[in-house]
């Protein structure tokens, strides 16, 4: 069971949506997508600040070149791309669905005198 | 007296301690000793107050050794400060192996230090000997060094097997454990369960506790320790930050399918126990609702046909849903209420699972052999990994499952109760095991294999 | 004044090697010193260590076989030394070809003027990750800095694509070599060209050709002159290569002839002189071919049928390849398939055209133009009367069937550059004037020429508006097909403890690609000195069983890295890696440790003996003859007998390998091990009715013992799992059946351990049985034990006993040292 789920991103993940990675709507064609992705992965490799961060509702989520490459397979075959567009959360004022408070602030370990490592 | 002749008692004194090591130390034993002592110290004032006065802490510390104990941990730099100290001064207050003691005062020590080097944990490591069946003080030692590692997580284990299994041990290391879990807990969130260990004779926990329900205690033995060993004033604490939090419920789409889009979004992105129970539920209702009503309609048909895919896209998608589900069920916790359709068929399938890793462990379980090097500590873990599977997949799949686990899991485990019991190691496992088994027999109502285990509990019992 | 890209494709072929050339608008085939595009794969290293490639090399092929090799494509990636006796060296496989690529790459250099550091290699689609890796690692030797590699079809497609006008088709990509056949299927749709799928033989060639050839002339020699000529027999393995050099010389006569002499003169055979004066016409040559030509057609409409196309439905085939001039084979594919053939392209030098484009579309020029602060550098631009100009890094795919691609570039030294714009020569088109970010990078999107090659001009402005001089002051893109990254040929994935295998990147997956998950190890681990702690074997192949896999390599963690102990059921991240050239990386992270590991032993080629390859083959037979007899569908006995052909094959090869030949060797390993696996995929699927009857047979006997020792509790489960049962052989779900039947065997043995009569009925068998268990010896101390347990009426201990001797039989370890030995689940 594991502990350390939400650190990881699992690849069902909202934020790995590919419609989010590439920066398109639902409704881009195969062209566009080709052309985005290229476009993203030539940034990439030349070192672009502004490329290597994508946004989502839940905010800033980094894009690698191995990121852009499988986005761009997912949306090239017709089935996973029919899944995508469907899980794709539309209206952003709504999608941003978190707990009020986070849980606890304090270190329990450290205040009481243990000292564990992160 | 002569003070020559008391000082040649001493080392008498010393050798008949050594040889009386539990567990054959009788009651007439300690009574026969501490009353020596405490005749002979006065003496030894009255014949030589200088020699008196050096030898008296000698003889307290043969008596109680905790207090120097404390006093050695709050002022040693070094870790082998400690461990010589707790060598010498600890036998007789330790009911398990002393080298094993010493280890775990010294790790015990460690843990509280914010400048320890990877060295020091090698030298813990080294010192915890290589027992045949760890014991209780033993694997409090492993525990901690585990936790300084930073896995936690199988920490936990080791520590919950000796506060929820075992019922005998050191009263330190017990504490210790308890204090550990109790910390855990709050770390990770689940409140809950931290009432449980309110009754307890750690003063920390007590207090947790007591603060986390929102009474208040004072106990003067709890102050004079966290004096001596210089814990925080437990007021200072923010323990109402830990107050459950509630999800502010969130405004959810009207139309079916974008509410099942953002309900399952919420529930892979939610981090806390109640806003996953939120959106679990939330997002099953929605999706049964869009498969059984809206799909049949033909709400996906026109993408469908755009795309040039058929009708089997959309049953692709309510598997590719369904198996997110299943992964958020198997690694959180998830509070399940009776329901149809599509969480029905996920309980199903994730208990299914479960039950067949269970059995696998239990399986490997009974044919593991013991490490020379850190004796049986593995089983406990994997015995107390095997629990915890257990558990969860009967609160997944409900009785009926409860039921299908238990027999498939105790024909292993008698096994290795048996071995246990034959071959002489780990007796406590063994209880562990049986008692364990037993109430499951019982709820389970398996008759002929309670009466299994309560002979064997009798015969594990020495 | 930019200097003008190049682009080398090369293609090392069995027999022959070739290498193009692409400038951006055409492409050109390299010739060598003798004029020829051609190359042959022979290389001859001389007494003195001298080394001959090529045309030169071939002729000594048959005059001094021991110095001279050829054909070692087929190898490439085996442990195979092949020794030259004159120079008393063992050469690998990878030596050979670096050689061969080197005297290719001075021809490129003679030709074009170009020093190559970066090219593309074509490579067969069937090819594996070791043969693949073999490939990279001979151009490492040849001075190649970076290579990029393509499949044959893929490139064959492209150089026949380039001159096509017509969009939407299918194509089928008919490659059949000296050594291998490769069918592909190949769509274009929208400027894209997309792999369907593949097939083919990695064992089939027109080298088989030539041996069918000379087998029929060992018959016709041993009817007229009662000679017997063994292949086993390594004395006439001298006649056997003239024979062969004869057949394929008379082979390609017949392609324009109708009837050629087969002749030999002088041949050498126990002793004697023989002279070998055979005709040959056209329908016996056809009729010797046949079968060949049968196998080659049935592998093509396999493909299609695989992907549910119909015979009729190709718009073109491509030849590609020697061989395909045979025209029996022609007039056989095209009967069969359907479709027209594409003419007017040269099928020997099509592939290292198609990988020449290839490297154009991924920007693979020949010199590598990555930025380096180079003193050379700064030199250039000093010498120039326009000052000291910023240079610029672009980066934009040479060909793209995009019309409006992006060009990203950035400024590297120099003066910084504000505002940048393109403007294309034709004068018809100018992009907008864009901005350039803070750290130098820009992208604009440009307009190309439909179907042409379009060249822009590059200008900057600096903040102040003031004109920038900037190099490359041009750059040409060209508007064509695209290529879409090739499909993975066969799926990988990782072994499971439980047999099982963890697919990773499915077969027909897109490369390069990365996944990674996590798994959980099955036994703890201490760091000790010696040995290796855990072990993740990397396996290829389609079926679901690891042990049915071929490993390709495995990810070993030596113990005495682990920084702490690591508990069993630890959670492991497993991540694999593929490049487009099929290369595996690997790495795993502990989280429990916070350590990562990558190290890979790749797992050379496995060296069955002899012996046992004969016994497999026994076995594998056994199994089939079983398997006929067992079933009376039409469409299973096709299967069938097909496995049949293949395991006769498989015979042949292991007659051939006796004779020394390694070659045949590994032909019948891999086809042993693809019969297997087809048999066993047979098996679990038409095993479908024994199972239920199997099923129903263990239900009653759980019926039975419910009935005389269970409880009420007992029986509800055993009905809720007799229900269990029945759904799942009503949806032939192998899985859920299985752990449903595992379940009551549970519930049935617990209640049949009851009666004490049944207890001693077990430790009865098993006495008299004692090789049923795995350790005899301990089997006999727990009967002992258990029938004194017995005798003192303590059924508790009784029923350990008997439950310890089942034990015994273990399953969980045999699925494990099946499964390679996999410690994580």
């Amino acid at each position: 069971m594991s502990e350390r789920a939400s650190q990881a991103v699992s690849p069902s993940d909202p934020r790995r949506n590919p419609f989010f990675v590439l920066g398109l709507a639902s409704q881009a064609t195969a062209t566009e997508i080709e052309r985005e992705g290229r476009k993203l992965i030539a940034q990439l490799e030349v070192g672009s600040k502004k490329a290597s961060t994508y946004s989502t509702p839940w905010g800033p989520m980094a894009r690698t070149v191995d990121v852009v490459r499988e986005a761009m397979v997912s949306l090239r075959d017709p089935q996973t791309r029919f899944q995508h567009e469907v899980l794709l959360p539309k209206d952003s004022a709504v999608t941003a669905p978190r707990d009020v408070t986070p849980p606890a602030s304090f270190d329990a370990f450290e205040v009481l005198g243990w000292n564990l490592p992160r | 007296m002569e003070p020559t002749s008391l000082i040649t008692l001493l080392p008498l004194l010393w050798l008949l301690r050594m040889g009386l090591r539990r567990p054959q130390r009788p009651v007439a034993a300690q009574l026969l000793l501490r009353g020596g002592v405490l005749a002979v110290a006065p003496v030894t004032f009255v014949s030589s107050p200088v020699l008196g006065f050096a030898l008296t802490p000698l003889w307290l510390a043969a008596l109680w050794s905790w207090p120097f104990v404390l006093l050695v941990t709050r002022f040693a730099r070094r870790p082998w400060h400690v461990y010589w100290a707790t060598l010498l001064l600890w036998p007789f207050e330790l009911r398990d192996s002393w080298r094993a003691g010493a280890a775990f005062m010294t790790a015990r020590w460690l843990v509280g230090r914010a400048d320890r080097a990877p060295s020091d944990l090698a030298y813990v490591r080294a010192k915890m000997g290589r027992p045949k069946a760890v014991e209780a003080i033993g694997m409090t030692a492993f525990g901690l060094v585990t936790a300084m590692d930073g896995d936690l997580a199988t920490a936990r284990m080791l520590f919950e097997a000796l506060v929820v299994e075992t019922t005998e041990g050191c009263v330190e290391a017990r504490r210790t454990a308890r204090q550990f879990l109790v910390l855990d807990m709050l770390r990770r969130g689940e409140l809950e369960d931290v009432v449980l260990l309110a009754e307890s004779d750690d003063p920390l926990c007590r207090a947790i506790a007591a603060r986390l329900s929102g009474r208040t205690t004072r106990r003067a033995r709890g102050r004079v320790e966290q004096w001596i060993l210089g814990r925080p004033d437990l007021e200072r604490i923010p323990f109402d930050t830990l107050a459950p939090s509630k999800v502010s419920e969130p405004r959810l789409p009207n139309d079916p399918l974008d509410r099942a889009v953002a309900c399952h979004a919420g529930l892979l992105l939610a981090d806390t126990r109640s806003a996953r129970t939120f959106y679990f539920h939330r997002a099953c209702e929605t999706w049964d609702h869009v498969f059984d009503v809206l799909v049949p309609e033909g709400a996906f048909d026109a993408r469908v046909r755009e795309l040039g895919i058929d009708r089997s896209a959309v049953y692709a998608l309510r598997r590719r849903i369904k198996a997110d589900l299943a992964d958020v069920l198997r690694a959180h916790w998830v509070e399940l209420l009776p329901q149809r359709g599509i969480a029905a068929e996920v309980r199903e399938e994730v208990a299914e699972e479960i039950v067949a890793d269970v059995e696998l462990w239990a399986q490997r379980l009974e044919a593991r052999v013991p490490s020379t090097t850190t004796g049986n500590v593995y089983d406990w873990i994997e015995y107390r990994a095997m629990r915890r599977m257990y558990g969860d997949a009967w609160r997944i799949g409900g009785p009926e499952t409860r039921a299908v686990l238990y027999l498939r899991v105790y024909p292993c485990l008698t096994n290795l109760v048996a071995r246990a019991i034959n071959d002489g190691f780990d007796f406590r496992l063994a209880r562990a095991a049986t008692s364990w088994m037993r109430g499951e027999a019982w709820a389970v109502g398996h008759e002929r294999s309670f009466a299994l285990h309560t002979r064997n509990s009798a015969a594990a019992k020495r | 004044m930019a200097e003008p890209k190049l682009f080398v494709g090369i293609d090392l072929g069995t027999t022959n090697s070739t290498a193009a050339v692409f400038d951006g608008a055409k492409v050109d085939a390299i010739r060598g010193t003798d004029g020829s595009t051609l190359t042959p794969s022979v290389v001859r290293i001389d007494g003195r260590g001298g080394v001959m490639v090529g045309a030169r090399a071939r002729r000594y092929l048959d005059t001094d076989p021991d110095n001279a090799r050829g054909e070692f494509k087929r190898l490439m990636g085996s442990a195979h030394r092949l020794s030259f006796a004159a120079a008393k060296v063992d050469k690998t496989p990878e030596e050979l070809s670096a050689e061969v690529l080197l005297s290719l790459l001075a021809s490129t250099k003679e030709q074009v003027g170009v020093e190559v550091d970066q090219c593309v290699i074509s490579v067969p689609a069937l090819f594996e990750l070791h043969q693949t890796a073999a490939t990279g690692e001979a151009a490492r030797l040849a001075g190649i800095d970076r290579v990029e590699f393509i499949q044959e079809p893929i490139a064959a497609a492209i150089a026949s694509g380039w001159t096509a006008e017509n969009d939407d088709e299918a194509w089928m990509v008919f490659d059949l070599g000296g050594g291998t056949f490769d069918a592909s299927l190949l769509e274009t749709r929208e400027g894209m060209l997309r792999v369907v799928g593949h097939d083919g033989d990695n064992y089939l060639g027109g080298r088989d050709f030539d041996n069918a050839l000379v087998d029929w002339a060992v018959r016709e020699l041993g009817e007229r002159e009662g000679r017997r000529l063994d292949r086993k027999n390594p004395a006439h393995s001298k006649a056997f290569r003239r024979l062969k050099a004869a057949a394929e010389e008379v082979k390609i006569e017949l392609s324009r002839a109708s009837s050629s002499p087969f002749s030999v003169a002088g041949l050498v055979v126990d002793g004697d002189e023989l002279d070998v004066e055979l005709e040959l016409d056209r329908p016996t040559f056809d009729r010797v071919v046949a079968p060949l030509c049968d196998r080659v057609v049935e592998v093509c409409t396999r493909l299609l049928a695989d992907h549910g196309r119909e015979a009729g439905s190709l718009g073109r085939i491509v030849l590609v390849g020697g061989p395909t001039a045979i025209p029996a084979l022609r007039e056989r594919v095209a009967a069969a398939l359907g479709a027209p053939f594409a003419v007017g392209l040269d099928p020997m030098t099509l592939v290292a055209q198609g990988a020449a484009i290839f490297a154009g579309t991924v920007d693979l020029s020949a010199k590598a133009t990555v930025p380096r602060a180079d003193a050379g550098m700064s030199k250039q631009g000093n010498i120039s009367s326009d000052g000291p100009k910023t240079k610029l890094w672009l980066q934009h795919p040479g060909v793209t069937a995009d019309v409006g691609p992006f060009v990203v570039g950035r400024a590297l030294e120099g003066a910084p550059i504000h505002r940048i714009r393109f403007t294309r020569l034709d004068g018809a088109w100018e992009s907008p004037d864009e901005e350039v970010d803070d750290d130098g990078t820009f992208t604009v999107q440009l307009s190309l020429s439909v179907r042409a090659r379009s060249t822009f001009r590059i200008e900057a402005w600096s903040k102040d508006g003031k004109l920038v001089p900037v190099s490359p002051r041009e750059t040409s893109l060209s508007h064509g097909l695209t290529v879409t990254d090739p499909p993975l040929s066969r799926s990988i994935g990782i072994a499971l403890a439980t047999n099982d295998v963890r697919t990773y990147f499915e077969r027909g997956c897109p490369l390069p690609a990365r996944r990674s998950f996590v798994l959980h190890t099955v036994e703890s681990a201490t760091p000790i000195a010696h040995g290796f702690a855990l072990s993740v074997p990397i396996v290829q192949g389609e079926f679901g069983l690891a042990h049915l896999c071929r490993l390709v390599g495995v990810l070993e963690i030596p113990a005495s890295d682990l920084r702490a102990p690591l508990a069993a059921g630890s959670a492991i991240e497993v991540a694999l890696g593929l490049d487009r050239g099929g290369r595996l990386t690997a790495s795993a992270r502990v989280e429990a440790l916070g350590q990562s590991f990558d190290q890979i032993v790749n797992v050379d080629v496995p060296t069955a003996s002899l012996a046992d390859l004969r016994e497999r083959h026994a076995a594998l037979q056994r199994r089939v003859e079983e398997a006929f007899a067992k079933s009376t569908d039409a469409s299973i006995r096709t299967q069938l007998s097909r496995i049949d052909a293949a395991l006769g094959r498989a015979e042949r090869d292991l007659a051939a390998a006796d004779g020394g030949d390694a070659d045949g060797l590994e032909r019948a390993r891999r086809t042993l091990s693809d019969s297997d696996g087809e048999l066993a995929d047979y098996e679990s699927r038409s095993a479908w009715p024994e199972l239920e009857s199997a099923a129903l047979e263990e239900a009653t006997f759980a019926a039975h013992n419910v009935s005389r020792h269970g409880s009420g509790a007992d029986r509800q489960l055993l009905e809720g799992i007799v229900g269990g049962i029945k759904r799942a052989l009503a949806a032939h779900d192998a899985r859920a059946l299985d752990q449903r039947l595992r379940a009551m065997r549970r519930l049935s043995n617990a209640l049949y351990l009851q009666d004490p009569q049944n207890l001693a009925g077990e430790l009865d068998y098993y006495s008299s049985n004692p090789t049923r268990t795995t350790d005899p010896r301990r089997a006999k101390e727990i009967i002992v034990q258990g029938r004194a347990a017995l005798g003192k009426k303590d059924d508790a201990a009784a029923r350990n006993a008997v439950v310890e001797l089942w034990e015994l039989r273990r399953p969980g370890e045999e699925a494990r040292r099946r499964g390679h030995g996999s410690s994580v689940k």
